[in-house]
């Protein structure tokens, strides 16, 4: 069984052996990861330079390296080529990189990247996306995290309307494949925990086929399903979806109350939890200010000659207007 | 038989070839419209006996306000497709319209405005689209095809793949309003699907963009300004493709550049399966109507049966291949 480390906030977990590191100093690296003497060239290469989440992982990871003091990092996009994306990981081992942080989403690109890595005996790290065959990934825990949303979602649904045994749309995205549906799996797992014995005819699963204007239509017609009068929870695989599913059952009407708990915390998510607090519990934030340092950490550890463990799993935190974390004005 | 009276009988016999013809014409066009009936009330019965759920009045308003805004675009892009054009770039401009409002009401324009200023985007978008397709003599396929890809990524890059929020006054009526229960983009629909109709059915525009698609040269050599038309339907089908964007921009109160995404196939399956010839010179918008209920209570009926949009692309796809080969089955049957 391969070693696991759960990032979860401040809190961590681990299991599986070998995993010889600290954990709770991946989200926080310091000087002390710096060997006398030694500098760590990191090679980047990241999907996108403008999406947000990506954004914030490429920030934190830059901030990352200058506070540790003795990495920098050499940053190439590929903007979802893959070809390019191995084109920029050769240029990369011509500047001498010595590590490799890898945020390359194509999976069909992966092993040729990894062969690339391997030949040239760099150490390095995937932020998944996608697997690279033969080295370890950080990535979110898509079952456990939208459970964990949906627990917050249904304690916010009780503490508002008692006893009530409440409906359930939520939005998936099967085509995306099996990551991204264990996030739609944990969230109906997580609201079957919260209500006991609920009805199967409570949860109501919509395709949104990855867009919010689908995610909408079709939680919107979906709905008639749902009697009126009803309290409605929603929740989907990402914020965008999540505020489709939420418009789709608001929009369709008749019902008491329609409640969502938005995932991913990008500034979508959380601008939504801001502006409809009655309505938002809150964000599930996969807290991407935690991925670049974290990164950081799993390949200048490997480069000291640490073992770290083959999968790192960022679990994310609740961020509420009122406990300040979605950064509400 | 002298020569007069030998012109005078071939002539007879071309009108009477040409009579029969029109008759035929007649004849199927109507079989095609009787059959969409009968396709609409199969697909109502399946769904009726599937859920429970699907015959009440709030579930059939609720998909009529879905399936209106494909109807909008179905509208405009039936004209083109009888005028032997094809506009695809209508999920590009969506997505950009939508993208282009998001980022001036960000920077404290009126949403009004912003929106005046996005459907004047969509309209350089048409005008783009047909003095490409007209004046270079460029398959209106190729050309849509690249302007769509130019507005997709555009609409990427000004909006930094992010979603906004959106809001303003009034501004939520569009894609969520009711006027007397019936959701406002039911009316948006119908009010321009009645334009389209009278227009097609009633006018000398209507009569010139029937003969623009029959045969290009014959319209042009009888004094119909073809090319003029061609353009002028462009820049109508993008205009209807950027308030469509409006709509949806609305319903979600957020822009996205993701937003036009869904539907392409759905406009273009409603618009050939309503009857319209991809060679143009033929088609009806009662038979775009017809198409668009039949697609809406398929997207519906899937949506309460939770199937998934796997099954639903499979639907419209086989219905599109069927449209096409039946168009095909049509213009041989006419010859």
């Amino acid at each position: 069984m391969l070693p696991i480390v759960l990032v979860s906030g401040m809190a961590v977990a681990t299991s599986g052996a070998g995993a010889s590191i600290k954990p709770h100093d991946l989200a926080h690296p310091t000087k002390a990861l710096c060997k006398a003497g030694k500098t760590y060239k990191v090679g980047y290469d990241v999907f996108s330079s403008s999406q947000p989440f990506a954004v914030s992982v490429s920030t934190s990871l830059v901030a990352a390296a200058k506070a540790v003091g003795c990495a920098t990092v050499l940053t190439e996009v590929d903007n979802m080529n893959g070809p390019q994306a191995i084109a920029n990981v050769k240029t990369l081992i011509n500047e001498k990189i010595n590590l490799f942080v890898d945020f390359q989403v194509l999976a069909p690109f992966q092993p040729e990247i990894a062969k690339l890595l391997k030949a040239a005996h760099i150490p390095a790290v995937t932020i998944v996306g996608a697997l690279l065959p033969g080295f370890p990934s950080l990535g979110l825990d898509p079952y456990n995290g939208e459970f964990k949303g949906m627990t917050a979602l249904a304690a916010f649904a009780k503490k508002k309307y008692p006893g009530v045994t409440p409906y359930f749309v939520g939005g998936a995205e099967p085509e995306s494949g099996a990551a991204v549906l264990a996030r739609y799996l944990g969230a109906k797992a997580g609201f079957k925990a919260a209500f006991k014995g609920v009805p199967a005819s409570h949860i109501i699963e919509v395709d949104t086929n990855g867009t919010q204007s689908t995610a909408y239509s079709a939680a919107k017609q979906a709905s008639s399903r749902i009697p009126a009068g009803s309290v409605v929870l929603t929740m989907a695989v990402n914020d965008e979806d999540t505020a489709g599913v939420w418009q789709g059952v608001t929009a369709h009407g008749g019902f008491k109350a329609v409640l969502a708990e938005s995932f991913g915390g990008d500034s979508y998510g959380m601008s939504q939890v801001c502006k409809y607090p009655k309505s938002y519990a809150g964000a599930w934030d996969l807290e991407p200010q935690t991925w670049g340092p974290t990164a950081l950490s799993l390949v200048m550890e490997q480069e000291n000659g640490q073992k770290v463990p083959a999968t790192t799993s960022i679990l994310g935190v609740q961020a509420t207007k009122a406990n300040g974390l979605a950064g509400c004005k | 038989m002298t020569d007069e009276a030998f012109e005078l009988e071939q002539g007879q016999r071309s009108l009477e070839t040409e009579r029969r013809l029109a008759r035929r014409r007649r004849f199927i066009q109507q079989l095609q419209q009787q059959g969409l009936v009968l396709v609409l009330i199969i697909v109502v019965c399946i769904m009726w006996a599937s859920s429970p759920y699907f015959m009440s009045k709030y579930n059939l308003l609720t998909a009529a306000s879905v399936v209106s805004i494909l109807g909008i675009m179905a509208v405009t892009e039936t004209l083109l497709v009888i005028a032997a054009e094809i506009d695809i770039s209508i999920g590009g401009v969506m997505a950009l319209v939508s993208v282009v409002v998001g980022i001036l009401v960000g920077r404290g324009l009126n949403v009004w405005l912003a929106s005046a200023i996005g459907m004047a985007v969509a309209a350089l978008v048409g005008v783009i689209n047909g003095v490409i397709t007209v004046q270079f003599k460029i398959n209106s396929l190729v050309t849509t095809l690249g302007t769509f890809s130019i507005a997709t990524g555009l609409a990427y890059v000004l909006s930094g793949t992010t979603t906004v929020q959106i809001s303003g006054s009034g501004f939520g009526f569009l894609g969520s309003g009711y006027i007397a229960t019936i959701p406002s983009t039911v009316y948006f629909f119908i009010g321009i699907w009645l334009v389209g109709a009278f227009i097609a059915r009633y006018t000398t525009l209507g009569r010139h963009i029937y003969a623009t698609g029959d045969n290009i040269d014959a319209a042009d050599r009888s004094g119909i300004r073809p090319n003029r038309i061609r353009i002028g339907l462009f820049i109508f089908n993008s205009v209807a493709a950027g308030f469509a964007g409006l709509v949806v921009t609305s319903e979600l109160s957020s822009s996205a550049p993701q937003l036009g995404d869904p539907y392409l196939l759905a406009v273009v399956t409603a618009v050939i399966l309503g009857g319209a010839s991809l060679s143009g010179g033929r088609g009806r918008l009662s038979g775009t109507l017809l198409a668009v209920a039949i697609l809406g209570v398929v997207q519906n009926g899937f949506a309460l049966l939770e199937f998934s949009s796997y099954l639903q692309n499979l639907v419209t796809g086989c219905l599109l291949i069927l449209a096409v080969l039946v168009d095909q089955f049509v213009r041989r049957a006419e010859r």
